[in-house]
């Protein structure tokens, strides 16, 4: 039997023959500004004598080419209007997708912090006020004031087909596309993590679980928690074993307070650590490290449409749009190189209910 | 089937030229590659794709955990990577779409493409796709994959992507069809359902996703089935031009032309400084290796070069590496 490693591998030339190999293939073939395009043809033309075609496809007429995304650009143009950038801090952190008519839109929750800006054209930005955040879709509900802020139009719903193409507006780029590559499914949650690696003692009957390491920007980490500390308990339960750990840890979500008991030094202490989420651990998963910049928050979803549209963590929330220009879902998750995740349009409405119900229920109440 | 390489760099053109290339371009290539696409092409390959779906997805496998596969004849033969099928004539275990197990063993492999082959050995009919002819597949041809992305899931089921073909080369095909581990062995489709090449490996970019041809399997159909490993056509894998080379203020300058060698044949020059291959920058001579590995002995590399304060190009036939020298 090979070896898992190598079964899981996509990159074999990598492996054995060194990074090396992989390299020289991007500095040969890299994805070549549009530029090369013209120069190639240029050659291609004069060089050859008109006869031979080009030893590569350009740039622009790749899939997420200019002039493939110059001819979807229209399909989207009702659906880009609806879509503004969320920022936080100064920076992107989420798209927006505008629902209603007075300025009432929905975002990616987890990627929000508490002050946000709404950028609604390329000169026009107003702070938004977070309604309301609904756990279970990662969305958020916000309002903006602004004239002619028309939210999107959602379709009748039909069913979304394995293969159909989807595009994704993205404000201030080229819409992105790609194909729905599997069927709507629901995406079990993967629960909360501390961002530490834990030692197997051989010992038997341990009574508590000992760090091993602390990664860097991990909930152990903001928490205080050290190398060295031998776990005790967690929220009060007595902790035997690495496993046992694991799992209750995985029960909660990020975002969740667990009381920790430890040992350090001889002595007992009690911390509150804050979970994280478990992406902690990308740097330890071959096909994470291949993915690029990706969701912290893409498990824990009744329903998702996995496309493939590369959209960068920054740039969901914004509408999933079909060649027919209808809007299907809200992207919600970047998971690895090949996956997106949306919600579908039934899931949106579902949450936008919930959400307007819990900011309805924050300003009815009294002060 | 002869691609033929067409490399920017070309000295011999003057303005007259550029002027009339550039409009002949703008006009539109006469090769038809340069061209725009519409909403109903889209429509058309989406439609093409779906209608080649249902049969592609039941020629393909999860090939003994990790890897994928395509079952290519009805009696069971099985195009996959060779990084996943490892040597010849080891069990392996399939799940077909439908959940079924089938037991297969492995067939012979082309390291250097990175093909390899299974046989289910229970008797049977089975689910497959066919392969398509070689030299079917083509610079620009829309197409499409599956593969079992990060492992197989039952709900889920195999992954479809969509893109073009990039590069078509001897023994691999680039497309835009973005992989991931899992999809390794997996197959790439032609929109007739086809199988034009078999997934293998990728670089950092999203555009930079590599499959082994099809041809690459036809050209060693007869020893592949017997269960060969057959060697690397190339010593160390790769083109090898036979230079030593070391850095210099442009690029780098010719120490050594191995006799014998490509570089000999083309008759370089110790002295010469290479600026460019194949219009990229080298800027230091590992960097020259690998852009020169990644290419197949055959293949017609330009380099841009200077020789007494004149620049020039040279067109230069890679050949083998050989194996024991690491002259690059």
């Amino acid at each position: 039997m090979p070896s898992k490693a190598r079964l899981n591998s996509c990159r074999p030339v990598v492996d054995r023959c060194r990074r090396s190999s992989v390299v020289a293939q991007r500095s040969i073939w890299s994805a070549a500004p549009r530029a090369w395009g013209v120069a190639v043809c240029l050659v291609a033309v004069l060089g050859q004598g008109f006869a031979q075609p080009h030893d590569y496809l350009p740039a622009a007429e790749r899939t997420n080419g200019a002039n493939t995304l110059e001819a979807v650009q229209p399909v989207v143009a009702a659906a880009a209007a609806a879509t503004v950038e969320i920022l936080g801090e100064g920076k992107r952190v989420s798209l927006g997708t505008l629902i209603g008519v007075d300025g009432e839109l929905v975002a990616k929750a987890s990627e929000l912090p508490a002050e946000v800006t709404v950028r609604f054209a390329e000169d026009q930005a107003a702070p938004a006020a977070i309604l309301a955040r609904d756990a279970d879709s990662d969305l958020a509900l916000l309002r903006i004031e602004g004239d002619g802020l028309r939210g999107v139009t959602w379709p009748v719903l039909r069913g979304v087909a394995i293969g159909q193409w989807v595009v994704a507006p993205v404000p201030g780029a080229e819409p992105s596309l790609g194909v729905v590559g599997a069927a709507v499914r629901p995406i079990e949650r993967a629960g909360g993590a501390l961002g530490v690696r834990l030692a197997y003692d051989r010992g038997s009957a341990a009574e508590a679980v000992t760090i091993a390491e602390v990664y860097p920007e991990s909930a152990a980490a903001r928490a205080g928690l050290q190398e060295g500390d031998r776990i005790r308990a967690v929220d009060g339960e007595p902790v035997r074993s690495v496993d046992a750990l694991i799992e209750r840890v995985k029960q909660r979500n990020p975002g969740d307070t667990v009381r920790i008991d430890l040992e350090r030094g001889g002595e007992t202490q009690t911390m509150d650590v804050v979970l994280g989420y478990r992406s902690v651990f990308d740097p330890f998963d071959r096909n994470q490290r291949m993915s690029g910049p990706t969701s912290r928050r893409r498990t824990g979803f009744a329903q998702v449409i996995q496309h493939t549209i590369p959209l960068p963590p920054d740039a969901l929330g914004g509408p999933l749009v079909s060649l027919d220009g209808e809007v299907i879902g809200i992207n919600i998750a970047r998971v690895d190189r090949v996956t997106t995740y949306a919600l579908p349009v039934r899931e949106v409405q579902g949450a936008i209910a919930r959400l307007r119900r819990s900011a309805a229920n924050q300003t009815s109440s009294p002060p | 089937m002869a691609v033929s390489k067409v490399y920017p760099g070309n000295d011999r053109v003057g303005w007259f030229g550029t002027v009339a290339g550039l409009v002949l371009a703008l006009l539109g290539s006469p090769t038809g590659t340069a061209q725009a696409v519409s909403v109903a092409d889209l429509k058309g390959v989406e439609q093409q794709v779906q209608r080649a779906l249902p049969r592609a997805r039941q020629a393909t496998v999860v090939v003994s955990g990790g890897g994928s596969g395509v079952i290519i004849t009805p009696d069971g033969y099985v195009l996959c990577a060779e990084h996943v099928t490892g040597r010849p004539g080891r069990r392996a275990l399939l799940t077909l779409d439908d959940g079924r197990l089938v037991a297969a063993k492995t067939l012979g492999n082309t390291r250097f493409a990175d093909a390899g082959m299974l046989k289910i050995v229970e008797p049977g009919e089975w689910p497959f796709a066919p392969m398509a002819e070689a030299g079917a597949s083509q610079v620009g041809d829309w197409c499409f994959l599956l593969g079992h992305s990060s492992g197989y899931d039952a709900v889920r089921g195999p992954v479809v992507r969509v893109g073009r073909v990039i590069v078509k080369g001897r023994n691999l095909i680039q497309t835009d069809c973005q992989l991931i581990g899992g999809d390794s062995g997996g197959p790439l489709f032609n929109l007739a359902g086809e199988v034009i090449g078999i997934n293998s490996r990728i670089a950092d970019e999203l555009d930079e996703n590599y499959h082994a041809p099809v041809e690459a399997f036809q050209r060693f159909w007869e020893p592949l089935l017997a269960g060969e490993a057959i060697p690397r056509q190339s010593g160390n894998g790769g083109g090898w031009l036979g230079v030593r080379t070391a850095p210099h203020r442009d690029g780098l300058v010719i120490n050594e032309v191995v006799p014998g060698s490509a570089a000999a044949q083309a008759a370089l020059q110790p002295g010469w400084i290479i600026l460019r291959v194949d219009d990229y920058a080298v800027g230091s001579p590992e960097e020259l290796g690998m852009a020169i590995r990644a290419l197949s002995p055959g293949e017609k590399v330009t380099l841009r070069y200077r020789q007494d304060e004149a620049e020039h190009s040279i067109k230069v036939e890679l050949s083998d590496r050989p194996s024991r020298r690491r002259t690059r």
